[in-house]
Formats: structure tokens, sequence, C-alpha cells
């Protein structure tokens, strides 16, 4: 029966497709749809091998355009990841730094090593310096209490 | 002969895709052609158009699952660059059907083409005032002698719909007769 069906549909289709076409026919007669259809096929012998021969090039190029595009952009892709990876690396580090400095407070550090520091930077001096103004100060504060107990 | 299953096959399958595209193009380029050719009325539009649906096949095909005919899938990509082109024709420029009356009669006039006649002229203006989807319809079954199962694959239509399509062509050919 399938087979039956399968054989019965084209001739369906060609008794529809008859009629369909006899009703164009009927409004503008046979031979002005032929030579409209004449005009469309109006082409020169060698324009379809003239289009393959575009085809295929526009494809060749297009493969040849896209292969270049695809490598130049991966290598930017690269370059740009590698450049993003040392600058957050440094930045990081440079962050973690700074950080570290700013954590330790001043009880934590050993003397020893302040006073390493400040001999290498020779600010021991300056600090001397600073010890003989306060002493210079304390024995003026003395003085002056002395002199108003005198007066009192 | 190689049928169009097999060259697809070897298209999908090999990296020379080359050889089966070329036997697929040169099989069904002129049929696409003259369809589109039938929509758009201008050759180099035609064939800027079906360069394009070309491109699209080599981009497509590996992609293609062969659930309909090769034919059908690639008359359905000219059915919807042709819409397109259409539909962008009309955003850009007002369409004027006397303007290109006037040019299918000096071509019709020339030597290369079949001499002008009141009966083609009108039949070219009838066809060129139908919407576009019922143009393709029509074209297809009248010239390309689809059956409507495949008519409505092409646009993506129910086949009650595209016999629906053809008829109200029909239809709207015989109003302008009436009033020609």
């Amino acid at each position: 029966m399938e087979g039956q069906n399968n054989t019965m549909q084209p001739m369906d289709n060609d008794i529809t497709l008859n009629e369909d076409k006899a009703q164009v026919e009927a409004l503008f007669g046979k031979k002005a749809l032929t030579q409209f259809e004449e005009a469309q096929q109006a082409t020169s012998d060698a324009f379809f091998d003239i289009q393959a021969a575009q085809i295929l090039a526009g494809l060749n190029q297009k493969k040849k355009a896209k292969i270049y595009r695809i490598s130049s952009f991966r290598k930017l892709a690269i370059a740009a990841s590698f450049i993003i990876f040392i600058a957050a690396t440094y930045i990081f580090i440079e962050s973690k730094k700074q950080n570290e400095f700013a954590k330790v407070k001043i009880e934590e550090i050993p003397t020893d090593e302040i006073d390493n520091y400040l001999v290498s930077n020779d600010w021991e001096n300056e600090l001397d310096w600073e010890n003989t103004t306060l002493k210079e100060d304390a024995h003026i504060e003395t003085l002056s209490n002395t002199i108003l107990k005198d007066s009192n | 002969m190689q049928s169009d299953q097999a060259l697809i096959i070897e298209f999908q399958a090999s990296s020379n895709k080359e050889a089966p595209y070329t036997i697929l193009l040169k099989r069904h380029q002129q049929k696409v052609y003259y369809q589109i050719k039938r929509m758009v009325s201008n050759h180099m539009d035609a064939d800027d158009i079906a360069q394009q649906v070309w491109i699209k096949v080599w981009n497509k095909l590996d992609g293609f699952k062969m659930e309909s005919e090769f034919s059908t899938w690639i008359f359905r990509i000219a059915y919807n660059e042709t819409i397109n082109f259409l539909q962008k024709q009309q955003k850009t420029s007002d369409h004027n059907v006397n303007e290109e009356l006037i040019d299918y009669e000096q071509a019709a006039g020339s030597t290369d083409h079949p001499k002008s006649s009141q009966i083609q002229i009108t039949l070219d203006t009838a066809i060129q005032q139908l919407p576009e989807k019922q143009r393709f319809v029509f074209m297809l079954r009248y010239f390309e002698e689809m059956n409507y199962e495949k008519i409505a694959s092409i646009t993506g239509t129910t086949v009650g719909g595209a016999k629906a399509n053809y008829h109200q062509a029909i239809k709207k050919l015989e109003e302008f007769v009436k009033h020609a």
C-alpha cells in the first residue's frame, strides 16, 4: 500500500500541477510565460563558469583572511595576557610589601635592628642631638622651678 | 554520477572540501540563479545574491543533517537571502514598478531579448506587484514545477499555506489583468 501511495503521489501532483499551470496560462497565454522565462534565463554562455570561479575564488580569499585574522588575534591575545600577568604580579607583590611594612609595630622590632638601622642611616647623631635638647629642656625646667621656690 | 548525498558526506568527511562542493555548485547553480533572477529581475543583483547563497552553503554544509533534500535546503537559503535583499531594497529606496517596467521594455526591445508585447508587459508588472512570498511560491510552482511539500519546506510554511499562497497569487494576477 505504501508503495502504491508513493507511486500515486507524483501523478496527483502532476494533475494539480497541470491545473495550476493552466490557470496562469489562461490569463497570460503560454507564449508570454515562455518569453518571460526566456528573459530570466538570458545569460552569456560563460556566465555560470565565471560565477563558479568567482565563488570559489571568494571562498579561498575568505579562508586565507580567516586564518590570518585568527593567528594575529591569537598573537595579540597572548601578548596582552602576558602583559596583564606581569603587571598583575608586580602590583600584587608591591601591595603585599606595603601591607607587610604597615602591619609591623615598632614594639615588635628588636632594638638591635633599630639601632643597626639608625647607625647605617646616620641617624644616631640626630638622636643624640634630640636627647641633648630634651636634657637641656629638663634642666631649664628644674632651674625655673628652683627660682619660683626661692621667690616664694 | 555521485548523488548529492554522497557528495555532502564527502564534503563533511574530507579535508579537501572543494572537489565535492564544486560538483554540487555546478549541478544546482543555474536553478538557484534563475529563481533569484525571477524574483529580483536585475542580473547583477541576482548574481550577487546567488554568490551569497553559495558562500552560505559552504559555511553551513558541515552542519547539514540531510533531513531534507539538498536542493530543498539550498532553495531555502536562496529564499531567505532573496527576501532579505528585497526587504532591504524596499527600506533604502521606494520600489518603483513603473521604472522597472521601462527597463523591461528597453531590455525586451533589444536584440538579445524576446520582442516586447503588451501581454508580456502586463505579465511582468502583474508578477512584480505580488507580495514577495506569494511571488516566490508562484515561481517555484509554475516555472520549477515543484510539489507543494517541497515549496512548503522552502518557504517555511505548511502544505496548506503553500497552496493558499499560490492561489492567492493567481487571484491577484486575475484581478490585475481585469483592471489592466
